[in-house]
């Protein structure tokens, strides 16, 4: 697999304060990485070094397979776009203005890309409006715009939808979605909003007391989370000869324990297994939800 | 480095701060005739005084005329954040120093050429007769003041590398006034006359007491004057280049 990015052993420590220790993550090209973990777990701090912003006290990290420490690392970074925390932008300039003052940063000789730019983000009737006046929503797309200038194909996002109503955080996740289908552009969002990251992430990294504790991808989180039934069984061969002929999805823990998926019919089961001389000892309904296998990773256990 | 110096020039020049730095300096050259005229006999006494008076106000006003654009317009940039912009597209911090240099220089020379050029038409306005001046004493006497703002310039940008902030501004004035005192007070004693020549060599005059009061010392060998301040403004921009790289960005 292609990656993006891959982090290794990366460290940064305040003082007496680790803030990443020994975080290891690893983003493919054309994902959407969804990098999730509670407030002070170290999210903006990766993204502050990931950036540029900050110096790693120890480990590296390679960004389109140059290696950090590397003076080749400003070509790699030319790629990148970002928002950490906020939209780096002048308010007392225009939409347009600041895209063009991004352009000349970038080195672009013409500003033909801007209004097709401005109408991809939505903000192409902002005329004269100074970004100052903008609201929160039109500020976030405004950073998305700045970042995407020079073609970037790689976008940091540090919690974008941070503040916004539900009308602008509907507009960032289209927005987001429609980059990374039409451009094949690969995003890392951080967030501690998981209900709004699991709408769009491919994958996810999730992020405690500095280090990445699961990275997965978005089918695999799918199957952890789905609703199944867990049941206790005398055993669980017979079980497996059961379910295959119900057509039934199902995962065997060990000799007795077993997960289905999908809703069978319980005295069905019951009399099928009977007949293969087994015994349903004991079933319960289960849902894990994004939060709570969220909680089971990073500690705390299920609230069910 | 020039991607940053294109992008930046533009944005400089629609500040508004920096056409009332402008005109101010244009207001303080007329002003420094004005005030100097009346107080003198001769033109050579008049030329002295205008020097001593553009010294003065010079050393006075240069945090805000000099370091005032420059501070304020590079701590809107951390402020706005636009400085992680430049790192993130992978500007490196040396460059952007360099540039913040070359910009803010061109800024400083041209309210340099401001004060002086209303100070001098303004006094040919006034029919001061000028043709006795030495016309290479007048240019190295520009010189030194040119290269002295200048490395004031790279204290700017050296001290908001540091602080970040608009309040720059009042502590490279609290720190230059600070500089200048000590050799105010050792200019009260006639035996600490080395080092009134030293301060004078150091910055653009010193102060040195008579039976009547202060007067002012022009520096006895402007050389050392332009060495010294050469050499200060390199090291200010060294340390602030060794500070900038190391420093956090949020």
């Amino acid at each position: 697999m292609d990656y993006v990015l891959k982090t290794n052993n990366l460290c940064k420590y305040y003082r007496n304060f680790k803030a990443l220790n020994g975080l290891k993550m690893n983003v493919p090209k054309g994902s959407i990485y969804g990098f999730v973990g509670k407030n002070g777990a170290g999210k903006t701090t990766l993204i502050r070094l990931l950036c540029g912003l900050q110096m790693p006290t120890d480990g590296d990290f390679e960004l389109y397979g140059v290696k950090n420490t590397d003076k080749k690392i400003s070509e790699s970074r030319s790629r990148i776009g970002a928002i950490v925390e906020s939209p780096s932008l002048f308010p007392e300039m225009t939409a347009e203005e600041n895209l063009k003052y991004q352009y000349r940063l970038l080195g672009i000789p013409d500003y033909k890309g801007i209004p097709e730019l401005l109408e991809l983000v939505g903000l192409a009737d902002t005329g004269k409006k100074k970004a100052g006046n903008f609201s929160l929503g039109m500020r976030q797309r405004l950073g998305i715009a700045i970042a995407l200038c020079g073609n970037q194909d790689l976008l940091i996002l540090d919690e974008p939808i941070n503040g916004l109503d539900p009308q602008g955080i509907i507009e960032i996740r289209e927005l987001i979605l429609k980059l990374n289908h039409d451009r094949n552009i690969t995003f890392i969002i951080s967030s501690h909003i998981l209900d709004e990251l699991s709408r769009i992430a491919t994958h996810y990294g999730f992020i405690d007391n500095g280090r990445i504790v699961r990275e997965i991808s978005a089918k695999e989180l799918e199957n952890a989370c789905r609703k199944s039934l867990s049941v206790n069984v005398t055993d669980t061969s017979a079980l497996a000869r059961v379910l295959d002929s119900m057509g039934l999805e199902y995962i065997i823990s060990d000799d007795i324990n077993a997960e289905i998926f999908g809703r069978p019919e319980i005295s069905e089961l019951v009399f099928a297994l009977d007949k293969e001389k087994c015994r349903l000892v004991s079933c319960t309904e289960r849902e894990e939800t994004l939060e709570g296998f969220f909680i089971s990773l990073v500690g705390g256990g299920s609230n069910e | 480095m020039s991607k940053l110096i294109f992008a930046d020039i533009p944005m400089v020049f629609k500040s508004k701060m920096l056409y009332i730095i402008f005109g101010l300096s244009a207001f303080l050259g007329f002003s420094i005739v004005l005030i100097s005229y009346p107080e003198t006999e001769t033109p050579e006494e008049l030329l002295a005084l205008l020097y001593y008076n553009s010294s003065n106000f010079i050393n006075m006003l240069m945090p805000i005329l000099f370091g005032g654009v420059s501070i304020i317009l590079i701590s809107k940039e951390f402020s706005s954040g636009v400085i992680r912009n430049k790192v993130t597209m992978g500007h490196s911090r040396r460059n952007i120093i360099l540039s913040w240099t070359v910009i803010y220089s061109l800024t400083t020379l041209i309210t340099f050429i401001l004060f002086f050029s209303a100070l001098w038409i303004t006094a040919a306005a006034f029919g001061i007769d000028t043709s006795s001046i030495n016309a290479a004493n007048l240019i190295t006497e520009h010189l030194i003041i040119l290269i002295y703002v200048i490395k004031f310039q790279l204290f700017s940008i050296f001290m908001v590398c540091i602080y970040s902030d608009v309040k720059t501004t009042v502590i490279c004035y609290l720190l230059n006034n600070l500089f200048i005192l000590p050799f105010m007070i050792f200019s009260m004693s006639d035996e600490y006359d080395f080092i009134i020549r030293a301060g004078s060599r150091i910055n653009l005059y010193a102060w040195a007491a008579n039976g009547s009061g202060l007067f002012l010392t022009e520096s006895d060998k402007p050389w050392l004057t332009i060495l010294y301040s050469t050499g200060l403004g390199a090291l200010y921009l060294v340390f602030a280049n060794l500070y900038f790289s190391k420093k956090d960005l949020k």
